[in-house]
């Protein structure tokens, strides 16, 4: 099973991931790394380091990641690694769902491809698939 | 020549604060990091430059190569960003020519830094001695990580604090 490691700004990946849980309820081999303002981008390294560690299983590890060029992605581009180690920016709610329960049986890159097709694909403008209820 | 709107002192260098919050604040259309370590790692740099959009002309520079920038073509006309790592680099950046009249310190933090003057910024004994002769030289040296936050004269911190 492929390890999960999610990584943000302040306070967002552990409530991306607690909220997950809420829905899915408890899970396996999954960590969320928070990233504070007063924090060295070194010790982030170091928490995404041991999250990988305990998140790994030999299958892999995908690390979600909040916004491309911010710290928490600039140091996780750092551990990429062909089959070992993925990263898939933009994370969302829906994508921490989708990753969590369909990971099982699945490889690495196959499953980041299947987010970042599934996330684009998820995100509507609500006008544009219903049309407006009538007034009154 | 390059119209240089703010030297940063940023050990993360290009990151959310600089993408979303520096670069639209100063108008800024060029960037450059000037660090010795980044400037020879290219799978650092290439992901810098992706995250930037795509009409920012950017450059990463050796401080010993960062007087040419002055005359680079690529940054003619242009509202420039240079972000360096350290109090050190910005001080040897000075004094090879790149001079400036005041200072951003938005994070930096020093190992075994031993002074706090901000909740993102450390600096050491030796930092002080650099921010004190950069006052000197009359630069303004200010503590803010984002735009919207107020900013902190450092000189009156070091004054406070009877540094």
């Amino acid at each position: 099973m492929v390890g999960i490691v999610i990584v943000a700004h302040g306070e967002l990946a552990k409530a991306l991931l607690e909220t997950a849980c809420m829905i899915v309820g408890p899970v396996d081999r999954c960590e969320a790394c928070t990233f504070a303002q007063d924090k060295s981008a070194e010790g982030l390294r170091k928490m995404l380091r041991d999250a990988i560690k305990k998140v790994d299983v030999g299958e892999g590890v995908m690390i979600l990641t909040d916004m491309f060029g911010g710290t928490p992605s600039n140091i996780s581009l750092s551990f990429l690694e062909q089959d070992r180690v993925e990263v898939v920016t933009g994370v969302n709610l829906p994508m921490v769902i989708y990753a969590l329960t369909k990971r099982e049986g699945k490889k690495l890159g196959e499953l980041a491809q299947i987010l970042k097709n599934n996330a684009c694909s998820n995100i509507s403008v609500a006008s544009e698939i219903l049309s407006a209820p009538p007034k009154g | 020549m390059m119209d240089l709107r703010l030297v940063r002192v940023d050990d993360r260098f290009i990151h959310g604060q600089i993408l979303e919050a520096w670069i639209p604040y100063l108008g800024a259309d060029g960037v450059v990091i000037i660090n010795d370590r980044l400037s020879s790692d290219e799978f650092q740099k290439s992901i810098m430059e992706m995250a930037l959009p795509d009409r920012i002309a950017f450059k990463v520079s050796s401080v010993d190569d960062a007087p040419k920038l002055k005359d680079n073509g690529l940054f003619k006309d242009k509202k420039v960003l240079i972000i360096v790592s350290s109090l050190m680099d910005a001080f040897n950046i000075y004094n090879r020519g790149i001079t400036f009249n005041r200072l951003n310190i938005g994070n930096l933090k020093v190992h075994n830094g031993s002074y706090q003057l901000s909740f993102s910024v450390w600096v050491d004994s030796k930092d002080i001695e650099i921010i004190k002769s950069l006052m000197a030289e009359g630069v303004y040296v200010a503590v803010q990580s984002v735009p919207r936050e107020r900013e902190i004269n450092v000189g009156d911190i070091l004054e406070m604090i009877k540094l």
